[in-house]
């Protein structure tokens, strides 16, 4: 059986050339989706859903002990230092914005980022 | 007498309709009233006491709003009350009085917030300690001497009960330290930490007199304690104040020989325990030679999921490094042959990472112990834990206890395990954190019955619950069976990391993922039956992994939603199923 090819046109310059910053866009796009989501990630579930504009008390663990350089890059942002936490490369800080937790996910030198949650001593059973 | 009669006009069909209707109207009117009478009267009374015959004379605690009067106790006294006794600090006042005098004072005094039946107290240290082999232990000559064990707590009073033996007061507690940004004080305010520390080290002292008949003595009676305020006078705090003091652990480690870190308390789980800053200080303690202990949570009564209490470890409790506690009832006895899982207990798999926790259970349910004071925040809120002295001594029966208090919660089950690794230190101060926890595992009773139930008599609802893999982990804490052992996990950290389980929906089985592990392989000496126990695990699937769980065993073959929950990756613990579980219940397990 025959098999027919619809003969193409040559592609012109132009065209080659379009067609290669539309793959380089894409690129983009997809690595900033990659990037975003990757911060994203650092933020605990509690970060990723709260309310915009209302700062809040975090823990911040870099990826090395944190050294004034990684402290400041914080109160840089409005922050106040409460404990510096060797133990976990970390520390805490109080009035942290949204805004700037959404910068400090994507810091490199950033793992994770964590509410400074309540804990509760537990004896909760009590006998009336 | 004549009588004389008004002459009345008659009476129009509209007015006898409309007088019909107001008779109905004042029924309806007495019934609705008398409900509500009825109801408030008995949303006064606990339980227990409402199922009482009205003729039974009972001993009760009754609970003003404002510090009884002269006024109410004259009405108390109308009634038939006798033997009245203040509780002073906390607004109670103990009377015996009939199930019928109680309704009447009700009706007459609107004073009364609540009337509770003078319980027994049935889990003291006289009983938890024999149960869990300590007893054994000591008479072996193991007291934790020279093991300093960090109480990160609300703080540590210099009771007489840790104090060293002998008539020198020299205090056992050898640091303190606060951590907590809204006191300025190592003391403590709550009443919490004081209770944890005489469960691992008191030493009877407040209860060892010439007329006591019981003496409430801790696991590691000569153990010292590093004191570590984090907790505040509610009992809150805030992970980065409990990570720091954690810090100070393992930095003091050499200095006071700190080999343990007693945590007795948690919060929910929000992500791994990889990424979650409280669990990795935790292991970074570990990692330190720092063997850490941490009570289960008591979320174990929870069923908002449909889950019957299991996916409800708190953290850190969810890390597999650590030794995760879950509490036991001692029923009142020293024998442990009878003891019974608590039902507020907390839960396996760990919420995400489904790691098998607890690791260990202990004695937990209506603990007496050291009292911190009696301005502290538990003794004031919570008079029926106070402790009559006729508990422990045949003079002065008519008091309450200044020296020890009543508490129930996994918070008193990991000081016991806390305590019996200082023995095990004592014994072997060689020993790794991973080869303490893998001994004390291995080492723990395992017989247990196939399920228990529980009805809590102010709420009338009834708990059963299995003794699986999930709910008992490794089995019952035998200090004495632990220090009869010679056997020896590997000494590398993580040796003796908690297992993971994985869900196989096809099967609907649950089994056991501890390749990752050294200890719970396949060797003899520490195989997953050896450590579990056979009764936990049925049999290994076709990949020859430990088959722990049937779906039908667990939730029943009508429910799947709460396997979903469990197995799941979404997260849980937001605020709904925290204070669900705070609000459950309100009452140790009898």
């Amino acid at each position: 059986m025959e098999q027919t090819r619809k003969k193409r046109k040559p592609a012109g310059r132009g065209e080659r050339h379009s067609a290669a910053w539309g793959k380089r866009f894409g690129v983009l796009v997809l690595v900033l989706v990659a990037e975003l989501a990757f911060a994203r990630t650092k933020l605990s579930p509690e970060l990723q859903h709260a309310k915009s504009g209302k700062p809040v008390d975090v823990i911040v663990q870099f990826t090395s002990d944190p050294t004034e350089h990684h402290i400041g890059k914080v109160t840089s942002k409005g922050a106040a230092l409460k404990h510096k936490l060797s133990v976990v490369h970390g520390a805490a800080f109080t009035s942290v914005s949204s805004n700037a937790l959404s910068q400090l996910a994507q810091d490199p030198e950033v793992a994770y980022i964590s509410l400074d949650r309540p804990v509760h001593g537990t004896s909760n059973y009590f006998q009336l | 007498m004549q009588q004389t009669r008004r002459s009345q006009k008659p009476v129009s069909r509209w007015e006898r309709h409309s007088a019909a209707w107001g008779k109905r109207f004042g029924v309806l009117v007495l019934v609705l009233l008398t409900a509500s009478w009825s109801a408030a009267q008995s949303s006064k009374l606990s339980r227990d006491l409402q199922a009482l015959p009205s003729s039974a004379a009972v001993s009760v605690l009754v609970q003003y709003y404002n510090p009884p009067t002269a006024t109410d106790l004259y009405v108390a006294k109308g009634v038939g009350a006798s033997n009245g006794k203040g509780l002073g600090l906390v607004k109670a006042y103990r009377w015996t009085m009939s199930r019928g005098q109680l309704s009447n004072l009700i009706g007459k005094d609107s004073n009364i917030k609540y009337i509770s039946l003078d319980r027994s107290l049935q889990g003291a240290m006289n009983n938890a300690v024999p149960a869990v082999g300590a007893d054994i232990a000591r008479s072996l000559g193991y007291d934790g001497t020279g093991v300093g064990v960090a109480v990160i707590d609300s703080g540590v009073n210099s009771v007489w009960d840790l104090t060293q033996a002998g008539s020198s007061k020299v205090s056992r507690i050898v640091y303190s330290q606060n951590f907590d940004p809204s006191a300025n004080t190592t003391n403590d305010l709550y009443g919490h930490g004081t209770h944890v520390a005489g469960i691992i080290a008191g030493n009877g002292g407040s209860s060892s007199c010439g007329n006591c008949n019981t003496t409430f003595r801790g696991i590691a009676p000569n153990a010292n304690i590093i004191n570590l305020r984090a907790l505040d006078q509610n009992g809150s705090a805030t992970d980065s104040t409990v990570i720091a003091a954690i810090e100070q652990a393992i930095t003091l480690k050499s200095q006071y020989n700190i080999r343990i870190i007693n945590l007795s308390l948690g919060r929910g789980i929000f992500e791994s325990s990889t990424l979650d800053p409280l669990c990795q200080a935790a292991e970074q303690a570990w990692k330190a030679g720092i063997v850490v202990v941490v009570a289960a949570g008591n979320y174990g009564r929870d069923n908002s999921n449909n889950n019957n209490g299991y996916g409800t470890i708190t953290a850190p409790g969810n890390d597999p490094y650590v030794i995760t506690v879950g509490a036991m009832k001692t029923m009142g006895t020293p024998s442990r042959t009878d003891d019974l899982i608590a039902t507020y207990s907390s839960k396996g798999p760990t919420m995400l990472d489904h790691v098998v926790k607890p690791d260990l259970v202990a004695p937990g349910n209506l603990i007496i112990s050291d009292l911190a004071s009696t301005t502290d925040t538990l003794y004031s809120q919570y008079p029926a834990n106070l402790v009559p002295v006729a508990e422990y001594t045949t003079s002065n029966t008519g008091n309450i206890s200044s020296t020890y208090y009543q508490l129930s919660g996994t918070s008193m089950a990991a000081p016991m395990v806390s305590g019996a690794a200082a023995l095990l230190l004592q014994q072997n101060p060689a020993l790794t954190p991973d080869q303490v926890k893998a001994r004390l595992m291995k080492t723990a009773y395992k017989a247990f019955p196939t399920y228990s139930s529980y009805t809590d008599p102010s709420t009338g609802i009834t708990y059963t619950n299995q003794y699986d893999i999930f709910t008992v982990g490794a089995g019952y804490l035998d200090a004495a069976a632990a220090l009869g052992s010679t056997d020896l996990a590997p000494a590398t950290s993580g040796s003796a990391l908690s297992p993971t389980a994985a869900y196989d929906s096809t099967s609907g089985t649950v089994y056991l993922v501890n390749g990752s592990s050294v200890v719970w392989g396949t060797s003899v000496v520490w195989g997953t039956s050896v450590v579990w126990g056979t009764s936990v695990i049925w049999g290994t699937n076709t990949s020859g992994q430990s088959v722990v769980w049937g779906s039908s065993v667990v939730w029943g073959s009508s429910t799947t939603c709460g396997f979903s929950v469990v197995w799941g990756t979404s997260v849980v613990w937001g605020s709904k199923i925290n204070s669900n579980a705070m609000a459950i219940a309100i009452g140790g397990d009898k």
